[in-house]
Parts: structure tokens; sequence; C-alpha cells
């Protein structure tokens, strides 16, 4: 019954938002209605609710394991974990769909209370927006991937979720991801609206503004903990493999990236108002691209669900709608929304310019490579695949002049910089910067990659300390550093201090891994030994158990370096209820690196000689813990907002 | 100038048009799952019980629904009550794959027998020619013995009736 | 410098990044993409001996001989019409078994018609029940 209900509520939504995008147009003058605003309001608030709900009532029955509903008996089984239960429901693609659906509308009501710090006329044209892209998502819902549908008779047990999927990383990872994905429909939205209005302030970037940031926290914390997952779960001991899925969230991520930067420049010196709105409706649009590339079967990956070719031509009607109607409306408004007024070169603004163009360059050499393979097909006929040897060839050589301009810009003021002034402000931080190389470098030696890797996180390291230190010292003299200007420097100013240097954390991590990395991979019996970066691993014995619901093969190695000594399990999974293996690594920490073992199947079979992969990764935290730093880094920035400037109060001018 | 600001626009257009492209030939792109959609079920040396018939010989100008299955195979036993369900209305051959009779005689008086008839292929080599992924695979077949359907996977009810409905329209008949 | 000169250097400049970065790309596009081919396509076509190409196809059954240390292995890769020998060395991955789809990546030696493989990926299956976990469940 609570289905059926559930079921009605998305119905309802639907037809309320279409009702409010049929009554928002005066057709005889093709222009927007206002005089509903207030009813539009409210109908929205219920359609919100009723989505919410509708989600809530389809978790309830994967908990309570209701066979009778499609989904849930596709997609889960009575003896799984609560835990697990629940993330099953969206660990699929009708229950993802309305999650996605669930978030978008915590956003519109989050978006609705805040209604009072801008124009009527300006959040209607926002609820207009969001409308459209609700009722698209709804209808693609209920038509194609509806959840609620029943089956019958009611199955005794249903068919598991794959064990893949049994995970605390990945129960976490979608819902993360789409809270950064779905949460760009606002900064979307407002850029339609500001569109529509012929307008594009300052103000409306500071307000905008909160909103970027909180996708963007939520899109680096979702791909980083994809990462992760992908690290420890898949065997492999990469984070990164380009997967398509994988470049269609990095894209996303870039451009989000850019629309920060754009609209700080925006709201600061009412520039770039054009990059601004191009780039959020690119951000969002990319998020769709990404939604339909997933969904409609056209990649295969680990990550695509089940393909159907009727929900690939409805996400790709809706997609083409909303991009090119956005883009169209973007080149005919963009004449009267830019200002003539031009940018120097060297300053902030400049520098971000020039960082908006490197974003989106990378942004499109990925983009292009990742769908490369489909447009060969299709013009050729040809199978082909591109592969993570494409990518960094592309993207590498563009992230290094980024992070170059990054620690220039981080030291620039707004407006025009004298060259002096850079002079004065930037030689001390070469000089320290070619120190630090020079030791690196005789420490270390290695490849030329690398070592420019290390020296870019150094440098960003070197800028944000010397920026820092300038704010604190007069007249760029070391001697009267004033340590009470510490309090005085902006919350934003630390978290952009921040968001960098986790960068820069990052960078230092995937160089000094790639670098120093080292692997071993062949077929061993138990009482052999492997030799790997000094480590001495002994396999001592394999253990077999039956556990739950999955029959376990453990692999017990006893590793030996230098002084310390310790035991590492690397264990191999066989589920029961389908017949498919996973391995859990057997991974070991050390400060910041890991030796990481994975024992695989027998081969041959029968011949008590397993597969044994052993890889040492130095320094490999620091990936993830320089995207924590980053997300970090938003957060600060995201708090000052709220409190100093237009996020809480009302904005001096109204839009 | 001016047209700058349509590259976007102009772009993404191009990206559309090669992804509809893409989606509407998608059936003729995958090579292994659908070679055989639309060929004649291939001739097969694979026996019923005592040897006595073939798999080709019996199903010969008949509508049938053949399923391949082993009584090693978790998903088979759940789908296994879905096939029970239509057994009476349809004509449900099956083909043991990698199995010994005794175990199949001892899973069928388990779960009840959906089957017509079982056919053995215990080696697994004449499935190789259907293509077979894995099992449980069902083939919906028309009375020339052309493959309409091919479903990989276990079959739930709402599918089978779905690929029935579309599929098999006055052609079975016990 | 004028601003009107300074937008023309502007655009020269960013042209010519354009220009580099599209030739960069479509050079790296060149040599590191992929073809993908079945057994028959494979013996059909015109395939440079040293290319690195995939090859798809199912493992025929019987088909799998390891040699003493088990790191050696030949087997077939059928797409039911025609058979390709592959030569590979190295670990095989989980799922790797007869009658299972797989991948191989690597060179084709036209003359000899054996594919040596350098990688081996095998189609994820989510039926596949190994005879280990069969005994458990009837059990």
């Amino acid at each position: 019954m609570l289905i059926e209900l559930a079921h009605i509520f998305l119905i309802i939504s639907f037809l309320l938002f279409s009702l409010q995008i049929f009554i928002s147009i005066d057709y005889a003058n093709f222009k927007l209605r206002y005089s509903v605003f207030d009813p539009i309001k409210k109908l929205s608030i219920i359609s919100f609710i009723l989505i919410v709900f509708a989600f809530l009532i389809l978790i309830i029955g994967y908990v309570n394991s209701d066979f009778s509903v499609l989904n849930v008996y596709n997609n889960s089984h009575s003896n799984k974990p609560l835990i697990y239960k629940i993330s099953g429901t969206w660990g699929n693609h009708e229950g993802s769909l309305l999650m996605w659906l669930s978030i978008l509308s915590i956003y519109g009501l989050v978006f609705i209370s805040l209604i009072k710090r801008v124009s009527k006329s300006f959040s209607f044209k926002v609820l207009f927006t969001l409308g459209i892209v609700n009722a698209g998502f709804i209808a693609f819902t209920i038509f194609t991937s509806n959840p609620f549908i029943r089956t019958f008779p009611v199955p005794e047990e249903g068919l598991g979720l794959n064990p893949v999927l049994q995970d605390p990383g990945l129960a976490f990872h979608p819902p993360l991801l789409y809270m950064g994905y779905v949460g760009l429909t606002i900064p979307f939205s407002f850029a339609i609206a500001a569109l529509l209005e012929g307008e594009v302030s300052s103000s409306w970037a500071k307000l905008v503004r909160p909103w970027i940031l909180a996708s963007w926290i939520f899109l680096t914390l979702g791909i980083t903990l994809g990462s992760w997952w992908a690290y420890y779960e898949l065997g492999w001991g990469g984070w990164w493999f380009w997967d398509p899925v994988e470049n269609v969230s990095l894209l996303p991520w870039l451009l989000t990236t850019a629309l920060l930067h754009s609209v700080r420049v925006t709201e600061k010196r009412d520039r770039l108002k054009g990059w601004t709105i191009l780039l959020a409706i690119l951000s969002f649009s990319l998020t769709l691209l990404g939604t339909f590339i997933v969904r409609s079967g056209l990649l295969t990956s680990v990550h695509a669900f089940a393909s159907d070719p009727a929900r690939g031509i409805f996400i790709l009607s809706f997609l083409v709608l909303i991009t090119a109607g956005s883009l169209l409306l973007y080149a005919t408004k963009l004449e009267k929304i830019e200002n003539k007024k031009s940018i120097y070169l060297i300053s902030r603004e400049g520098g971000l310019l020039l960082n908006n163009i490197f974003l989106c360059a990378s942004a499109t050499t990925i983009l292009i490579g990742t769908l490369w393979p489909l447009i060969i097909e299709i013009i050729t006929g040809t199978d082909i695949s591109v592969g993570a040897p494409y990518f960094k060839i592309v993207f590498l050589p563009l992230i290094f002049p980024a992070i170059f301009l990054s620690g220039v810009s981080i030291n620039l003021n707004w407006k025009k910089t004298h060259l002096e002034d850079i002079y004065n402000k930037i030689w001390k931080l070469i000089a320290i910067l070619l120190f630090f190389i020079t030791i690196y470098y005789f420490l270390f030696g290695g490849p030329l990659l690398i070592l420019l890797g290390v020296a870019a996180s150094l440098w960003l390291f070197t800028s944000i300390l010397n920026d820092f230190l300038n704010k604190l010292m007069e007249k760029s003299k070391f001697s009267k550093i004033k340590f009470y200007r510490v309090k005085k420097i902006r919350l934003s100013t630390y978290g952009m201090y921040l968001a960098h240097l986790g960068v820069g954390v990052f960078i230092l991590g995937v160089s000094l891994s790639e670098g120093m990395k080292t692997y071993y991979e062949g077929v061993k019996t138990v009482g052999s030994s492997v030799q790997l970066s000094k480590f001495d691993i002994k396999f001592e014995k394999l253990e077999r158990l039956k556990k739950e619901n999955w029959l376990s093969e453990t692999g017990i190695f006893s590793v030996e370096r230098n002084e310390a000594s310790f035991q590492i399990k690397a264990e191999r999974r066989i589920y029961l209820d389908t017949g498919m293996p996973s391995s859990e690594a057997g991974i070991k920490r050390n400060f910041f690196s890991h030796l990481y073992i994975v024992m695989g199947q027998e081969q041959p079979a029968g011949s008590g000689k397993r597969v044994i992969r052993v890889y040492h990764n130095p320094n490999i935290i620091l990936i993830w813990l320089g995207s924590i730093i980053m997300a970090f880094g938003g957060v600060l920035s995201l708090i000052d907002g709220k409190f100093k400037s237009g996020f809480l109060r009302k904005p001096r001018t109204k839009l | 100038m001016n047209f700058i600001k349509y590259i976007p626009l102009i772009f993404f257009v191009t990206i559309s048009i090669f992804f509809y492209n893409k989606i509407k030939y998608k059936k003729n792109l995958e090579p292994l799952s659908s070679a055989l959609i639309k060929k004649k079920f291939p001739q097969l040396n694979i026996y019923g019980i005592n040897n006595e018939v073939d798999i080709n010989s019996y199903i010969k100008n008949r509508s049938v629904i053949i399923n391949i299955f082993a009584s090693w195979c978790g998903p088979c036993r759940i789908e296994h009550k879905v096939l029970k369900r239509f057994s009476t209305e349809y004509n449900i051959i099956g083909i043991a794959y990698k199995d010994s009779q005794k175990n199949i005689n001892n899973f069928l008086d388990d779960l009840g027998n959906p089957y017509e008839k079982v056919f053995f292929d215990s080696s697994g080599i004449e499935s190789i020619n259907l293509g077979l992924y894995g099992v449980p695979e069902t083939f919906f077949l028309d009375k020339e013995s052309i493959i309409l359907y091919k479903h990989v996977g276990p079959i739930n009810e709402e599918e089978f009736k779905k690929i029935t409905s579309k599929f098999f329209t006055n052609t079975n008949l016990r | 410098m004028k601003n009107k000169q300074k937008r023309f250097y502007f655009i020269i400049l960013l042209i010519l990044c354009v220009a580099s970065a599209i030739f960069f790309v479509l050079k790296a596009l060149e040599e590191k993409i992929v073809f993908f081919y079945s057994p028959t396509e494979l013996l059909e076509k015109q395939i440079n001996s040293g290319q690195l190409i995939r090859v798809g196809g199912l493992v025929l059954n019987k088909s799998i001989n390891y040699d003493k240390e088990g790191l050696l292995v030949n087997f077939i890769i059928t797409d039911t019409k025609n058979n390709l020998k592959v030569n590979y060395e190295g670990i095989l991955p989980d799922l790797f078994r007869e009658g299972q789809g797989v991948v191989a990546e690597g060179t084709i030696d036209k003359t000899k018609k054996i594919f040596y493989a350098k990688s081996v990926l095998a189609k994820h299956d989510e039926n596949y029940m190994p005879p280990e976990v069969k005994k458990i469940i009837d059990n």
C-alpha cells in the first residue's frame, strides 16, 4: 500500500511541475507571468516534499525486504546486513534516479527557504528552470525507470546485490557524488534566470557562489571516495583508470572548479560574466551527459547500469532540450550581459581567466578521448579503445602550466599589479623553490616527470606560504612580521590556501607514488617467498572458511623489512548466491605508504599455485589526503561566505 | 568574431547527433550476444536421456522455449519457479549444461520439472555454438527454429510475459 | 600597447595554443588507440604484425594448456566461426576459464597465426558457479 502511495506521490509531483510550467508562461506576450509566483512557490514545496517521501518509502521497502516490489526483488536479498539493504536502494538504476530527485528536492527546499534574499522576478525564473529540470527527471523515472512496479507472484527471495557493491565506500560514494552533481542544478538555474533577466551582477555572483562551492565540495569528496574504493576493492593497486565513467565524473569537476574561480572574478571585478554563465551551463550539461552515458548502455564499464535503448533516447532528448536550449539562450543574450571592460593580464583576474582556459582545455581533451571510440565507431564502424596512455599525454601538459599560474595568481592582486610588486613578492618564492628542488634531486634523482610533479607541489606550497607571510609582514621585511594579523585574514582566504595546499599535496602524492612504486606478480605456492623493495614476503599458509554468504580463501603472509615484521592477510571471496569472486586486498600502512597484497585464483587450477600480486605504493595516501584537504578548504570558504557576506544577510542591492 | 559564442552549441549538437546514431543502431553493434538473433538454431550434437533423439529433430517445426540450466547454478534455482509457472502454457525444453544425469534428476525431483524434455551437454562444448556466456540463458524459437530472442541470466515473470507477448502470437499451443 | 593591439595578439596566441593542442591530441590519439577485432575479422583484415590490437571471443573448451611453471599458457579464442591460437605469459584474471568471454591485448604474428597477448581480460559473468560453491549450496 505504501508503495502505491509513493507511486502516486511521484505522479502528483510530475503533474504539479508540469502545471507550474504551463501556467508560468503568458503565451500572448511570450513572457513569464509573475503574478503566479506565490502559488508556484507553494506547489514546488509540495512537490519536493512528496518526492522525498517517495524515496523514503522505497528505502523502507528495501529494509523490509519487500520482494513484491520488482526493484527490491532484483536488487536485494534478505541476508544482507541492514546498512547494505539501505544502500541497495540506490545501488541500481531506478533507485538511484529517485535518490537524484530527492536530493534535488532538498536543494530546492533549501533555496525556497532562502528566497527572501532575492527579488521575486529572479526567484521566479529560478523556480521555473528548476521546474523544467524536475519535470524531465520525474517523467523519465515514471515512464522508463519506475521503481514502484510490483511483481506477482511474490518471490521468496531477492536476486541479491552485486557483492562488489556491499561495501561501505561504495555505499556512500553515490550519495556524495549526487549531492555534487545535483547541486549544480542550482547554479544552472541561477545562470538561466540571469540570462532571462538580461543581467549578471556581482550581487548575483555573491549569491550563487555558496551553491557552487557546496556542489564542488561534494563532487570532490564523492570522486575521492570512488577512487579510494576502486583502489582497495578492485585489487589492481591503481586509484584512477581513465574509465569512461570516471572521466565523465571528472569533467563536471573540472568545469565546476573553473566556475568557482570565474564567479569570484565576477563578484569582485564584475568581469568574466559570459564565462561564468557559460561554465554554469556547461558543468550542469556535462552532469546530464554523464547520467546519459552511464544509463544508456553506450559505454561498458564497471559502473554501467543495465542498458536499454529506450532510456537512452529519453535522456538524450532531455539532454538536448536543456543543453541546446541553454546554449542558444546564452548565445543570444551574451551581448546584453557582458560588459566591455577589459582585463589586465597581469592581475589576479588575468590569472583566473587563463586558469579558466586551461581547465576547459583539459576538460575538452578528456571529453574528446572519452567519446572518440563512439565517434570512430559511427564513422568507420571499427571498434577501438582509448586508454590511459592517451589521457596521460594530453592531460599532464595542461596541468603543469595551470599549477604554475595558480602559484603566481595567489600572489597577485585584483586589478593591475605592477611588475615591480611581483618581482618583490616572487623572487623569494623562486629562490626557496630552487633550493628545495636541488635538494630533492640530490636525494632521490628520478625521472623528469616525477621531478616536475614534486616541483609543482613545492611551487604551490611556497606560493601559499609566500602570500601568507606577505600579508603578515610590513613592507616585505621579515623583521616586521605582525602575528596579530593572522586573525585578521579572512576565513575564505584560509579556505583558498587550504584548497590549493590540498592540490599540492595531491600532486605530491601522485608524483611520489608513481615515481617510486614497485610491483610484483606471479604464481606462488604456500611456503615460497617474494622480494620487493627490501620487503621479504613469505606466503605462510592458506585458510579456507565458510562465512555468512561467501566462501573465504585467505592467504596469510608474513612480511619483514629492516627491523619491522608484520602479517598481511589477503582474501579471495566467492559469493554463494552468484558464484562471483572478489578480492579483498591485504593492505599495510606505514605513514603515507602502502604495502598491498592480492591473492587470486589458482593457476593452473588444482596445482596449489596461487596468483599473487604485490604492490608497494609509497606516499599514495597523500593523493586522497590532498583531496580531502581541498574539500576542507572549500568548507572554510563556505562558512565564511555564510556568516560574513551575502548568504544569510540581505545583499545591499536586490537583484 | 561573433560566431565564437555559438561554438559550444554547435559542438554539442554535433555530439548529440553521434549519440543518436549510436543508440539507434546499438543492437547491431553487440558482437557476441546478439550474433544469433534472427538466425536458425544451430545443429547441436546433444541428446535426451537415453540418447534416443537429438535436439534439432525434436524441436523441428515447433515453436519452443529452450532453457540452458545446471543443478550447480544458483540463479537457475531461482528462475525455476518462473519456468514452472509457464510450463503449462508453453513448450519449454531444457539443456543441462556441464552436468550429470544424476544431479539433474535430483534437481528436478527437488524443485519440480517444467521441461517437456531435457537434453544433455555434459562437456559444454556444444553450447558454445549458441554463444553461451554462462547459465541460465533462455532462447525463444519460432516454428522454423529461428531464434527470436535470447535472454541472458535468470528470467523473471515480468520479462517472460513481455517476451512471449511480443514474439509469440498464436504460434504456441500444446 | 593599445587595447586593440593587445587583443589581437591575445587572439593570435589563443589560436596558436588551440591549434597545437588539437595537433597534440590527434597525434596522441593516433598512436594510442587500440583496435578491437574478432578472430574472424583478424583473419580477414590487413594488420601490421607489430601493432598492438585487441581480440575478443570465447575461450574454446579443452584448449587451455599451461607449462609446468603455470605462467606460460596457450589457449584458443573462438567466435564460433573461426579460431585463434593465443600465447600468453603472465597471470590470468580471476574469471578466466573455458567457455568464458575474454579479451586479449597484444600483437598478431600473421605468418604463424598466433596471437601474442600482453594482457588478458575476462568478461564479468554473473552466472558462473564454481564447483566448490555448488558443494556448499547443496549441503
